[in-house]
């Protein structure tokens, strides 16, 4: 079939998901050796397009200081990368890092090497500024970001890093406004520059990403908002005068896959309680109505109150994607996703409402659902968030992917190329 | 210099570019077993610059790589503390040190290299410089106590904040808050080694050890020689061990092995003595550590 769509498929570890199960009877330790070896095998095994690692510039800080009831606390990525690499040799491996806290001359070198020890097969996932209170543990930088627009420091530094890496001429014309244009900085390696993808979500921020970069990393997957975002970066892309099918979107998700339908809905509600935390339950809904309940059954139906007149919610991306804002909307769409699932406890309710999209059912439910949402054209490929259990993807790995394969839509193996070539590889 | 324990075994690590590192090790069909390396107690990984030169090699990240594919030995990154920010560096020693089971160390490059300015508000250099650096290394080591990551599910409790520790530094050079957003390392403490260069004249004494050809004024001395002098005797026995070159000739795994089967340390033992973690081999780096400044200053 030729508008068969290749189903694109990468994994994040560590996440510090939102509702990543760390119970010590359900969970290994994170951040050992063996928790990353174990994942990078299963990656491996699926042959996911690349294993997806994010950072940490600052420990993040809530009004009582560091939050203690989720995962928190990262390994530096490349380096943890560049030890999985030697290990398992033909994986991809993408680093988030920021440009806030990172001058370009050293992220040229590191990602250079990076690239030389992952064969070719090493991505920047890039975000343009990143958590404005790191400065504080950071090396002083001649410009500060908080003294400029961070947009124009970050692209000067995407900039920066391409060129040296892979030569003039790469990417668009850049006026460079905070630092000297390289000159080829270092020796040509395999993929030249670094694949690049970009987070962010603002028109601004998706402006840019469609100026230069190889792809975007996105919440959006779902039916509604998924094809939006698509046509909008599509749109863009054309704009630049870029051809749309050299550009990718990968989508964070959630997959939780039984051996049957009804095995994977037991499977989900025996976790439901080690994903959010009865006292989690209580601070979430507390935050969301801005006000203070007597009494609050997480098993139980959402409350019936009104949130607080004229409350904000402010639960930040990850949680808060479809929530932050006025409460009353918020309230309206924890009702609204309660009623489509049967009337959904508060718990089960606040899990599905979050910014993750979460898919779950047998194999062929969610081989089937990936595709529909490819075949869509919400978008282009799926990062899989480590959201509903521990050693989350070997059902799927085990169970969806040789589904996808039997479809057409899904490699049988890996071929010695380069990340990029990887990622735009059709069926 | 610091007279020589005479019940210290003297130790043997090879120095290699991380250029020639990666040539070595690329082609391993497997890790490299104890038993074959077990002459040798650790490896320098030398950073290599690429301003003016054909290659450009980031060590750290070679000596992570290098980490997974050669068991038991120390690996010891040269960094360019100049061109470089602490936290990071701190972060990076600590990943590599947790993935590695207790067995990195951090080499400060000694002659600077390349422009200096490359988008740091100060680039003065001088001990003083190279001083606070490890000050900061040493605060924002292991920030999380035995203890912070607590998993305590009933109290819904994953870490405890109370057991995370703020460096809070304020110097001339770096202004570092911390924590470190990355959990305990498996070493109690740093494992920073230093040159004879000038810069590094005022952390030599807290320094695990100074590596250089001749002694050093102050600190344990690991003598650096080429692997002709060595076999040849010329191994002074007033330093704390010796430091190879690995030979520019030799350029894959099989080569390697046997130079290094080929060494003959008098006073080394069998593999199954050696230390676990790395700065066990040189004796305690003495940077203050965060528990001891708060002991100090409170």
């Amino acid at each position: 079939m030729a508008d068969r769509r290749r189903v694109r498929i990468a994994a994040q570890y560590n996440a510090e998901d939102p509702f990543e199960i760390w119970h010590p009877d359900l969970a290994d330790e994170l951040n050992t050796e063996d928790s990353f070896r174990k994942v990078a095998a299963v990656y491996r095994e699926g042959l996911f397009d690349f294993y997806f690692q994010a950072e940490t510039a600052a420990l993040p800080m809530g009004e009582k200081g560091v939050p203690e009831f989720r995962v928190m606390g990262r390994l530096d990525n490349l380096v943890t990368q560049s030890y999985l690499a030697s290990l398992y040799p033909d994986l991809g491996f993408v680093a988030t890092i920021n440009t806030g806290n990172n001058l370009p001359y050293d992220l040229a070198r590191r990602l250079h090497t990076f690239d030389i020890l992952t064969n070719g097969r090493s991505g920047w996932n890039v975000v343009l500024g990143g958590n404005p209170h790191a400065h504080v543990n950071h090396r002083p930088k001649a410009v500060r970001e908080k003294d400029v627009d961070r947009y124009v420091l970050g692209l000067d530094i995407v900039h920066y890093v391409l060129q040296a890496l892979g030569g003039e001429g790469v990417g668009p014309q850049h006026g460079f406004a905070h630092y000297d244009q390289p000159e080829r900085l270092l020796p040509p390696n395999r993929q030249g520059a670094p694949f690049t993808i970009q987070a962010g979500d603002s028109g601004h921020s998706r402006d840019l990403a469609t100026s230069y970069a190889d792809g975007m990393y996105t919440h959006y997957s779902d039916e509604v908002n998924g094809p939006a975002f698509y046509k909008d970066i599509h749109d863009r892309l054309k704009h630049h005068g870029r051809q749309p099918d050299t550009f990718k979107i990968y989508s964070r998700l959630a997959i939780l896959v039984g051996n049957s339908a009804e095995d994977a809905l037991e499977r989900h509600k025996s976790l439901l309680r080690y994903q959010l935390h009865d006292r989690q339950v209580r601070s979430y809904a507390e935050q969301i109505w801005g006000k203070r309940f007597a009494e609050l059954d997480p098993e139980g139906p959402l409350p019936e109150e009104s949130p607080t007149e004229g409350h904000v919610v402010k639960l930040g991306l990850s949680y808060g994607l479809y929530l932050d804002g006025p409460a009353d909307k918020a309230v309206a769409r924890l009702r609204r996703i309660s009623a489509e699932r049967g009337g959904a406890p508060l718990r089960e309710t606040l899990i599905f409402a979050a910014g993750t999209h979460y898919i779950m059912g047998s194999p062929v439910e969610v081989a089937t659902e990936l595709r529909r949402l490819v075949d869509l054209r919400a978008t282009d490929g799926f990062v899989i968030a480590p959201h509903s259990a521990p050693h989350w993807l070997e059902p799927f790995v085990r169970l969806v992917v040789p589904v996808l394969q039997d479809w057409g839509v899904y490699a049988k193996a890996y071929h010695d190329e380069t990340l990029r070539e990887r990622v735009l590889r059709e069926c | 210099m610091a007279a020589l324990n005479p019940n210290m075994r003297r130790t043997l690590g090879l120095s290699v570019s991380a250029g020639q590192a990666l040539r070595l090790f690329a082609d391993l069909p497997a890790p490299l077993q104890a038993t074959d390396l077990d002459t040798i107690d650790y490896l320098v990984i030398r950073d290599v610059i690429g301003d003016q030169a054909e290659e450009d090699y980031y060590a750290v990240l070679v000596a992570s790589s290098a980490a997974a594919r050669l068991e038991r030995i120390g690996l010891v990154s040269e960094v360019d503390l100049y061109r470089s920010d602490p936290y990071l560096i701190a972060r990076a020693l600590t990943s590599l040190d947790i993935l590695s089971g207790g067995r990195a160390g951090l080499l400060a490059l000694g002659e600077p290299q390349g422009k200096q300015d490359v988008g740091y508000a100060n680039t003065t250099l001088d001990a003083s410089f190279v001083a606070e650096f490890f000050e900061v290394i040493g605060k924002l080591w292991n920030s999380w106590e035995k203890g912070a990551l607590a998993r305590r599910w009933e109290e819904n409790l994953y870490l405890e904040r109370s057991l995370l520790r703020e460096a809070n530094h304020k110097g001339a050079h770096f202004a570092v808050r911390g924590s470190l957003p990355t959990p305990r390392a498996v070493q109690d403490r740093p494992v920073l080694l230093v040159t004879d260069h000038p810069l590094h004249a005022s952390v030599r004494t807290q320094a695990a050890a100074v590596v250089s050809e001749r002694p050093p004024q102050q600190g344990r001395w690991i003598q650096r020689l080429n692997a002709a002098s060595f076999a040849t005797g010329a191994a002074d026995t007033g330093a704390i061990g010796q430091l190879i070159d690995v030979p520019v000739t030799i350029t894959d795994w099989r080569a390697f092995v046997l130079f290094v089967k080929g060494l003959t340390p008098g006073a080394l033992t069998d593999a199954s003595s050696k230390p676990q973690q790395l700065g066990e081999l040189f004796g305690p780096t003495r940077v203050e550590t965060h528990r001891e400044q708060e002991a100090h200053h409170g």
